[in-house]
């Protein structure tokens, strides 16, 4: 298996803003996002990947595996350090962002640090990516009733929060 | 409430309820004010997410990593996931009120469509939002309704794509008084064939984005949901 035809680097362009928001929800920062993003990115031009494979469901893993094989071995992730975080280079949020609800983001973004990694990726698969259960399972190699579970889990988990009692 | 409650409403927020449990679920709600305010504690919830991980990522990739999938030097322009979104409404809660774009004309200065489009109103009326397929309309353009989601102003809104000849748009219309008024359409670039490209920069899917970023309350309906809706001739209360 060499590297990718034109169909799948086609494809895999198609998924790279969902891929990165996926990164971003791994990583916590978008300076370690991007860098996942290139990573796996190299990873799939290295490797390919067999012609038949769904695009989508085959980076999305590759991505998966790379950040609990690799990044996170490496303990490039220290916390899931909230992605609107005062006084941090590589997140610059919007100054509509600054005006509104700034606090809540980020007690929100502390609040998902504090979940098993597990469900924080089932939720944003399928919250922020758009993917279906079934998507997501396939993505994270889980039947599709542990998907459910672990996002119901995930919304509990997150309102049952101190820090997110108000919402 | 039970954990069997929170996965009834989570499969229910993701559109993950086939019809039968939707109506059961439905009803409940209905009858059950605890169990209907938890599920808007969640669609809350799910808006602060979508919005705190939205407010990091500016949707830019990288140039960098773009180019490492640049084949001797075309560009394929990058096409938006079509399926359900979700959208920051926390980004939405303060930006301007009024960006009523009836008409956006295309970089060219053509002007694709008009404010009001009956052809294009009586579908975004009726067909359901679909990943995949084209509702064709009875002058020759071909329409795939996107997604459907509440604007600030109360009003019910559409994403859509439009093939009209050669040229593709993508869009969003507003109901507002019973009616489909264009607010936003930008042109959109896709792929012709599967070996075939267009240059980047051919899309402006920027201003369609930017305009649901101001604009959207909330996330946009699941399938059930949007089915809902679409069977209550767009009178279901929010």
């Amino acid at each position: 298996m060499s590297s990718l035809n034109a169909r799948q680097r086609n494809d895999l362009m198609a998924e790279l803003q969902g891929l990165r928001r996926f990164c971003l929800s791994l990583t916590g920062a978008v300076a370690d996002a991007d860098d996942l993003l290139q990573a796996t990115v190299e990873r799939m031009l290295e490797k390919g990947m067999p012609e038949d494979a769904h695009t989508a469901k085959w980076v999305y893993r590759v991505c998966k595996n790379i950040w609990i094989d690799e990044m996170r071995s490496r303990e490039v992730r220290q916390r899931y350090s909230p992605a609107v975080q005062a006084g941090t280079d590589d997140t610059v949020p919007s100054a509509e962002v600054q005006a509104g609800g700034e606090r809540n983001l980020r007690a929100v973004n502390e609040a998902l640090g504090r979940l098993p990694d597990e469900q924080r990726l089932a939720l944003m698969l399928v919250t922020i990516d758009g993917k279906s259960y079934a998507e997501a399972a396939e993505i994270l190699q889980v039947p599709v009733g542990t998907i459910m579970s672990r996002i119901a889990r995930a919304r509990k988990n997150l309102l049952t929060d101190s820090a997110l009692r108000d919402l | 409430m039970t954990d069997r409650d929170y996965e009834l409403l989570s499969q229910y927020l993701d559109g993950e309820l086939d019809a039968g449990a939707t109506a059961a679920l439905e009803h409940r709600l209905a009858n059950e004010p605890d169990l209907a305010d938890l599920l808007a504690r969640l669609r809350r919830l799910d808006a602060h997410v979508a919005a705190s991980v939205c407010a990091a990522a500016t949707d830019s990739v990288p140039e960098h990593v773009a180019a490492l999938l640049h084949d001797d030097g075309k560009v394929v322009p990058l096409r938006r996931p079509l399926k359900r979104a979700a959208w920051p409404a926390a980004l939405a809660a303060s930006v301007v009120a009024t960006l009523a774009l009836l008409l956006v004309p295309g970089e060219d200065g053509r002007q694709p469509l008009t404010g009001s489009d009956a052809l294009l109103a009586g579908a975004l009326e009726s067909e359901p939002s679909r990943a995949d397929g084209w509702v064709a309309l009875a002058d020759g353009r071909a329409l795939q309704p996107v997604l459907t989601f509440p604007d600030r102003d109360g009003n019910w809104c559409r994403e859509f794509l439009l093939r009209d000849d050669d040229q593709d748009w993508r869009g969003v219309a507003c109901r507002e008084a019973g009616r489909w008024e264009t607010q936003v359409v930008a042109r959109e670039a896709f792929l012709a064939a599967e070996e075939a490209y267009r240059p980047a920069g051919a899309s402006d899917n920027d201003k369609v984005a930017g305009f649901i970023t101001r604009n959207a309350a909330d996330i946009a309906l699941g399938a059930s949901e949007e089915q809902a809706l679409i069977a209550s001739d767009w009178q279901d209360a929010r």
